[in-house]
């Protein structure tokens, strides 16, 4: 795989219209591997994250080690119950994934399947006056190289 | 606490050797109390620490009993889950670097206090990682105990 399976989850999300790339300064901006925070990034962005995979043996037939890679999705939102219902949608939305294909640059992936390892985990409020919510949700997800 | 990892294939375990021998039961707890202290081991090598304060509320409890026996590794500390999903956050390594200078020019005992190099290996998703990692090492350890195996 040339992108990383958060890319590509992160590419799909945008696709579905649920997230937006952070050049076309829409709403819910979507980066991957890291949450900016600075004075020109709004307040309510979305990162997908790499996190550890599970391998979970390998096929007799083929011999091939089958993996399944970690994604987490790491959100921070402005309004408390905003930030709740965003990461809820976006769980709500991956868990729907059945062999959904998606392009990037030249490569078609097939997203065989998403699966919710964790509820949707709230990291409390930031500290401070900006009192900004953090939430996260972690996914083992299933990639083939079509 | 939020629930973070749960470790798959122990069910399994379980139902094999119950059918095998009902009298097991003892070492399935056991073995399960064994895992649980291993992956404690495996998670505080990683830990990020600052103070002390987030490695030091580790702990292993089983609870149940028998075959109905289950075993939780966790961390009390109020921030745990915080630290364990910010996987933006920097820990270890890239703390070193990226905080480079003011390490090299801490020269107070407060400063010193907060910028020291950090476990190389330190980082965030120090449950997850081990669990998934060590995964069949906590199987065999688990298997291992029930059949009397060291």
């Amino acid at each position: 795989m040339n992108e990383t399976p958060a890319y590509i989850i992160k590419s799909y999300l945008v696709g579905e219209g649920l997230l937006t790339d952070p050049a076309d300064s829409g709403d819910w901006p979507v980066y991957t591997g890291v949450l900016p925070d600075s004075p020109e990034v709004v307040d309510d962005i979305v990162a997908c994250m790499d996190t550890s995979g599970v391998k979970d043996g390998r096929s007799m037939k083929t011999g091939v080690t089958l993996f399944h890679q970690g994604v987490q999705i790491l959100l921070r939102s402005e309004d408390y119950n905003d930030g709740y219902a965003k990461v809820q949608t976006l769980a709500d939305a991956l868990a729907e994934i059945q062999n959904a294909e998606e392009v990037i640059s030249g490569t078609t992936y097939e997203i065989n399947n998403v699966t919710q390892t964790t509820d949707v985990i709230v990291l409390s409020q930031e500290e401070g006056s900006k009192r900004r919510g953090f939430f996260s949700v972690n996914f083992l997800v299933t990639i083939t190289v079509l | 606490m939020a629930h973070i990892i749960k470790i798959t294939g122990a069910k399994e375990i379980k139902k094999r050797l119950r059918s095998v021998n009902a009298q097991l039961s003892g070492g399935f707890r056991r073995g399960l109390f064994k895992a649980g202290l291993f992956l404690q081991r495996k998670s505080q090598e990683v830990v990020p620490v600052h103070k002390g304060n987030l490695k030091n509320t580790a702990g292993t409890r089983a609870i149940g009993s028998g075959w109905s026996s289950d075993v939780i590794v966790f961390y009390t500390s109020d921030y745990a889950v915080y630290v364990h999903e910010r996987t933006d956050a920097l820990h270890g390594k890239a703390f070193n670097l990226k905080h480079k200078k003011e390490i090299a020019n801490a020269t107070t005992a407060a400063q010193k206090k907060l910028w020291f190099n950090r476990g190389v290996n330190q980082k965030a998703k120090f449950l997850e990682e081990p669990a998934r990692d060590y995964r069949d090492k906590i199987l065999k350890i688990i298997a291992g105990a029930v059949k009397g195996i060291k």
